[in-house]
């Protein structure tokens, strides 16, 4: 016998993802710096980010409110290890915020001077890129604020 | 035990080549909501969804769950198909297993492809080509299989290109009274016998495009179906048959031999239609179907399945076109739609085989109805040669 | 087979088919990007990303064994069901049509001659140009159904010919394995360039 025949084959692929009117909605209102958010009137909760259509209760959405650009942490993970995929090095963190006005939460980086002080219930604000161009990573991160 | 089931809702989107203006959900959102007023249902009203699309063209992966958003599938059951070209009639299929069960009262099949999101073929040659056979044959390696088979009809006397040409008019004819088809300008017989060749004979007029575009069909058992809806197109039998026994080296997907068998995808083909007429009584097709929408990848695969569905004897292909017996205005129409070749999102053209059948059952046709339909036959298939043939009836 | 081939084939037609299957492309190319562009200003985004995704796979144990007598003896080896006698190419651990496993023993296996029958091919009129990396794909040669000699009426290999020349191409033609030197082998498909004539008919 000999040793079994392996191969390795790059697979190449190219995607135009299309965000359809709402979520282009909002990642337009980014590059304005706005976050915005879409009301379900039936559920009574603001969905950030917005969509066409409430998963819940199926009604179509299009009544549009601007939230805040600040908000309290949910919940967050640490990264300590790199890994193929993430665009940001190691250590970086994810957190789930809240903003106010928004009925749900929203997932991006996190960032504070030590990512250990990081506190669930703390007060995180927004920081935007100088050039933005419609993307969500026009926000650069959500940054602890000492005041929360 | 099973039920009888019935269809008793069919949503379409209009096809067209891109769509920037919806995403997936967008999509699958506008042809859930007109298969619900089709229906005169609400979302509260369905039980269980399924859907499928394939979803490595997109690039997405579990696309159902983000289809939440436009199925209207939250908290309720279903599941996922995915089986290449055939992935519509799969749906289907599963669909009609799940009415049958009698667990559900009402059952929401959704097929769609986007297909100005990705390559196909980039897709499809990463399934054809394997690893170690790197030859580098394309991805238009589908194209090869077809042109082999148009190859094989001119040569044994079946069709001559003129006929060929004249089917293709037809089926533009017919997509041009069907205002969900893609390609829906009415073609000449000069614009096709001089279209661009891609591998003689096949030309560019010959094939189906790439759409976009979402189907959605809703089903119930009989004691909902009889209760709710006035007009249901009954699902009366189905059978799926997968010929993949013998892949040749090289073209995982797409099966060609010459033998006893003839080439391989026509044998699934007639074996689901052959198997389906024996259990349902059906000795003459061409006489006691009424309309017939099949899975036509080219208008060469359209005159070949006539023979392989027994609607005329082996090499009479030519003659079915000659005498205009299945056009629309025929003795039995086949594809009233326009078929594939007019309007091929890839996911959903198979399950719009008998979501059409059904408008026709269902005399809801329009422009495309053909008069007097009591008996449907839907076949779908697909490049890895599962096949599926539906019988629909508008009276149990 | 006799191919009406119209204007667009002669025998210059791979140079023509290759710079008409980039300008295709380029065209297609320009009028997505208008397309996305034009949507962009009337606030309809679209995301493009390219995926690099690369895939380790192993043979398995049977199609090591046809690879590696491609690679090692230059030779093209088949297995044989032991209950109803097909022979299986490319060699598989169950027969489809029995259902029954037909087991790596040395009575199964058989060798093919690398001669074999054209059934039918195929002229790419038309070159597939890459989506993602814009590179030509495949080759320029037609490609071919070619049932090899000493298998059954299933033992088909898709390969390239090396005829040119559609004037030339008939099914029923016979052709020759034309193989890469032992060191430039690696136990893939493409250790046979193409399959050339040879003389006589079928």
């Amino acid at each position: 016998m000999y040793p079994l025949i392996g191969a390795e084959r790059p697979r190449i692929w190219k995607f135009n993802h299309c965000a359809g009117p709402a979520r282009s909605r909002f990642l337009l209102g980014l590059k304005e710096k706005k976050i915005l958010g879409v009301r379900c009137p039936t559920c009574d909760t603001v969905y950030v980010p917005p969509r066409g259509t409430c998963y819940r209760c199926w009604s179509d959405l299009d009544e549009w409110i601007e939230v805040a650009d600040e908000g309290t942490l949910l919940s967050y993970a640490i990264m300590y290890a790199n890994s193929e995929g993430y665009i940001r090095k190691a250590p970086f963190a994810y957190g789930l915020i809240k903003l106010d006005g928004a009925g749900t939460a929203l997932l991006h980086f996190v960032d504070a001077p030590r990512l250990e002080d990081l506190k669930i219930g703390g007060r995180m604000k927004a920081v935007f890129e100088d050039s933005r161009t419609g993307s969500i990573l026009d926000i650069k991160w959500f940054e602890r604020r000492q005041s929360g | 035990m099973g039920e009888r089931i019935a269809i008793i809702g069919v949503g379409e989107t209009e096809f067209r080549s891109r769509n920037v203006e919806a995403s997936h959900v967008d999509l699958v959102n506008l042809a859930v909501k007109r298969a619900l007023e089709n229906a005169q249902l609400t979302i509260k009203d369905i039980d269980t969804v399924i859907t499928g699309q394939m979803e490595l063209f997109e690039g997405l992966y579990l696309p159902d769950m983000w289809l939440v958003e436009g199925t209207g599938a939250y908290l309720k059951s279903g599941m996922r198909i995915q089986t290449g070209g055939t992935t519509g009639t799969s749906v289907a299929t599963t669909a009609f297993c799940h009415a049958a069960s009698g667990e559900f009262k009402t059952v929401l099949a959704v097929a769609y492809e986007k297909q100005d999101e990705g390559s196909s073929e980039a897709a499809l040659r990463s399934i054809s080509e394997d690893t170690f056979y790197d030859i580098g044959a394309g991805g238009k390696s589908a194209a090869p299989a077809m042109a082999e088979l148009a190859m094989d009809m001119l040569e044994r006397g079946a069709v001559t290109e003129e006929q060929i040409a004249a089917l293709r008019v037809n089926e533009s004819e017919c997509a041009s009274r069907n205002p969900y088809a893609h390609l829906n300008r009415k073609v000449t017989l000069d614009e096709v016998l001089h279209s661009r060749l891609l591998i003689p004979p096949l030309r560019l007029m010959h094939i189906c495009p790439t759409s976009v575009g979402a189907c959605a069909m809703i089903l119930a058992p009989e004691s909902v179906a009889k209760k709710i809806c006035p007009n249901p197109a009954w699902v009366v039998d189905w059978v799926t048959v997968h010929a993949a026994m013998t892949p040749i080296l090289g073209h995982q997907g797409i099966y060609l031999t010459h033998g006893p068998l003839g080439p391989l995808w026509g044998w699934a083909v007639e074996k689901s239609a052959v198997s389906l007429y024996k259990r349902n009584g059906i000795t003459n097709p061409r006489k006691e179907v009424d309309v017939v929408e099949m899975y036509n990848m080219s208008t060469w695969h359209e005159a070949e399945w006539y023979e392989r569905i027994h609607l005329c004897e082996r090499n009479e292909s030519g003659k079915l076109i000659e005498k205009g017996i299945v056009f629309l205005d025929g003795e039995l129409p086949v594809n009233p739609s326009g078929g594939v070749v007019s309007t091929n999102a890839i996911g959903a053209s198979a399950m719009l085989r008998v979501a059409e059948a059904a408008i026709q059952v269902r005399g809801e046709g329009d422009r495309r109805q053909v008069d007097g339909v009591e008996t449907a036959l839907a076949v779908g298939a697909g490049g890895d040669t599962y096949s599926a043939a539906v019988l629909l009836r508008k009276h149990l | 087979m006799s191919l009406r081939l119209g204007d667009t084939i002669g025998h210059d037609w791979i140079e023509k088919s290759e710079s008409e299957s980039f300008r295709l492309a380029k065209l297609k190319a320009e009028s997505e990007a208008r397309h996305f562009e034009k949507a962009a200003r009337n606030g309809l985004l679209a995301v493009t990303s390219v995926v690099n995704l690369p895939f380790r796979e192993s043979a398995g144990i049977y199609l090591t064994k046809f690879f590696a007598a491609i690679r090692d003896e230059g030779e093209i080896i088949a297995n044989k069901c032991p209950a109803c006698k097909r022979i299986v190419l490319p060699p598989r651990i169950v027969c489809g049509f029995c259902k029954i496993k037909i087991e790596d023993e040395p009575e199964n296996w058989l060798t093919l001659n690398d001669t074999g029958t054209v059934l039918s091919c195929a002229v790419n009129v038309e070159r597939e140009v890459d989506y993602a990396t814009y590179r030509l794909i495949g080759q320029a040669f037609p490609i071919a159904f070619i049932r090899m000699d000493g298998g059954d009426q299933y033992s088909i290999l898709v390969h390239f010919l090396k005829e040119t020349d559609p004037g030339k191409l008939r099914a029923g033609m016979r052709v020759k394995a034309v193989w890469k030197p032992r060191e430039q082998r690696r136990g893939r498909m493409s250790d046979i360039l193409y399959f050339e004539t040879i003389g006589g008919d079928r």
